[in-house]
């Protein structure tokens, strides 16, 4: 009889820990899939959108504007560039780690993917609405 | 047990031995096939070759091992020369294929250009003649009065479907009367891509996306629900009745293809889906489930447009389908605009249905006229 209740207990654990393993749709906090910030849309989506789109950010970031608009370039330097009037001043940016790939449930990175990119970062007007957002592989 | 003869007797028997082996080896070799047939092999080559001395040579010159190595060499020889040919006409093969292939892209690049090139003509003629037809509406109304919600319709009823004229209207609508023109504004965000031509965006396919098109347009589609939420919001809270039940119906149809706002391309897209498409459904749901309240279920809009305005959407979703509705496109403008509803009772289901129906002919139609365009 107490082996029997052993391995119930056991069977017991197994599915739990079986049936909590987070679904496939879940991603762990701080990570988005690298095309998802896309769907924001800058002067218009608020901090609420992106919290209840993505979650909670990976990180918010402290950098000087002009040392952040050094590593990014071309087209996503431009979107930024208005939301950094005073040039130099210290900025707070939102960034979220990318997943561009799966295996079976899990989610993860895979940097072999041509133009994806590791991070995105959102920058935001004082009153709360998405000034703008890019990818980036810089770790800031 | 040793004693001094024994080394003596040890040597004997090792000569002994010696001897015996070296007698058995050579009176086996004497009589063993190998040196017969070796024997017969050099008198066969003596024969074969009599212009030699008839001595013993070292080289191989004239044996039989010489006319092995002959045709050895001769086979080697032969096997190489088909392998080369057989290459070189591989490669002749895929020059030819590679040959007609180049020809063929060209050509495909070439009609890709005619077509583009004809495409753009027609396009630009007929928003050239809609320009016309504005210009000639703005020149009939009265000197220095200020534009009034009338004119602003019946200007972005001239200009629809070609987001070029619309958006630039709608821009000036909304400025001058916010809350008139709020639903029919977040109507153009959620189905326009501001900056790229109504053809690439309502009927995107190889030839009508330009290259330069290609990343605004695979940008623009995920955009456009977050870009037109809030003012659909406002307008459910805040507009009136009409407007407040417009911005429900086109929540509702986002609500059931939200595919229509993934990214269309790029391998990447793939893997946002399936993680994002519940956090957006939950989101949009925080701003449609009070439109309960505003269209409760069973209402004559509710039957009348907002259900079947779903279905429709909905099949689109499951499978394309000429004959469906796409949620995110402006050739829908007809179900927004404030002329289509003059004299239709939003009480009266009937009448909500039969406007319906010419909304979606009229969609069809539009899709089908974009559509010849390009071909």
């Amino acid at each position: 009889m107490k082996t029997m209740n052993r391995h119930t207990w056991s069977a017991a654990l197994f599915l739990f820990v079986l049936t909590s393993e987070p679904a496939y749709s879940e991603l762990k906090p701080g990570y988005i899939p690298s095309t998802a910030w896309m769907r924001l849309a800058p002067h218009v989506s608020t901090q609420q959108d992106v919290l209840d789109l993505f979650g909670p950010p990976y990180d918010k970031v402290e950098v000087k504007a002009e040392k952040f608009l050094r590593y990014v370039t071309g087209r996503n330097a431009d979107r930024l560039k208005p939301c950094f009037p005073g040039g130099n001043e210290r900025v707070t940016l939102w960034q979220y780690r990318h997943v561009n790939a799966h295996e079976g449930e899990k989610y993860f990175y895979n940097d072999d993917i041509r133009s994806s990119r590791e991070y995105s970062y959102i920058a935001f007007h004082n009153d709360g609405r998405v000034c703008g957002v890019v990818p980036s592989n810089e770790d800031f | 047990m040793f004693t001094k003869y024994t080394p003596i007797g040890l040597g004997l028997l090792l000569l002994f031995g010696s001897q015996m082996v070296h007698a058995d080896t050579l009176e086996g070799y004497q009589n063993s096939t190998t040196r017969q047939q070796i024997e017969r092999m050099d008198e066969q080559s003596r024969l074969n070759a009599k212009d030699t001395p008839n001595s013993p040579s070292t080289g191989i010159q004239g044996s039989a091992l010489e006319g092995q190595l002959n045709r050895l060499r001769a086979e080697q020889e032969a096997e190489q020369e088909a392998k080369a040919a057989t290459a070189a006409k591989n490669q002749a093969e895929l020059e030819a294929r590679w040959a007609r292939e180049s020809v063929r892209m060209r050509e495909e690049a070439a009609l890709t250009d005619t077509v583009r090139a004809t495409t753009r003509a027609r396009e630009l003629q007929q928003i050239e003649s809609r320009q016309v037809s504005m210009r000639a509406y703005i020149n009939s109304l009265p000197a220095n009065t200020p534009m009034t919600i009338a004119n602003y319709d019946q200007l972005l009823d001239l200009a629809a479907p070609w987001s070029e004229l619309m958006l630039p209207m709608i821009e000036l609508a909304y400025r001058d009367y916010p809350q008139a023109f709020v639903v029919r504004y977040g109507f153009l965000k959620l189905s326009t891509c501001s900056g790229l031509r109504t053809v690439a965006v309502a009927v995107p396919n190889q030839q009508t996306i330009y290259d330069e098109e290609r990343k605004p347009l695979e940008e623009c589609y995920p955009q456009q629900l977050s870009a037109a939420l809030p003012y659909l919001d406002y307008a459910r809270q805040y507009a009136d009745p009409l407007d407040a039940a417009l911005a429900c119906a086109l929540m509702a149809g986002a609500h059931a293809d939200l595919a229509a706002f993934d990214s269309r391309s790029g391998f990447d897209a793939l893997i946002d889906v399936r993680p994002m498409r519940p956090r957006i459904a939950t989101w949009l749901n925080k701003r449609s489930l009070p439109c309960e309240a505003v269209v409760p279920t069973g209402s004559p809009f509710h039957t009348g447009l907002i259900e079947p305005f779903v279905r429709d959407v909905d099949a689109r979703a499951s499978g394309y389908r000429w004959d469906r509705v796409t949620i995110n496109s402006q050739f829908l403008w007809s179900m927004v605009a404030r002329t289509s509803w003059v004299g239709v009772d939003i009480k009266d289901p009937q009448a909500v249905a039969s406007l319906y129906s010419k909304v979606k002919a009229q969609y069809l139609a539009l899709h089908e006229n974009m559509f010849r365009l390009t071909r």
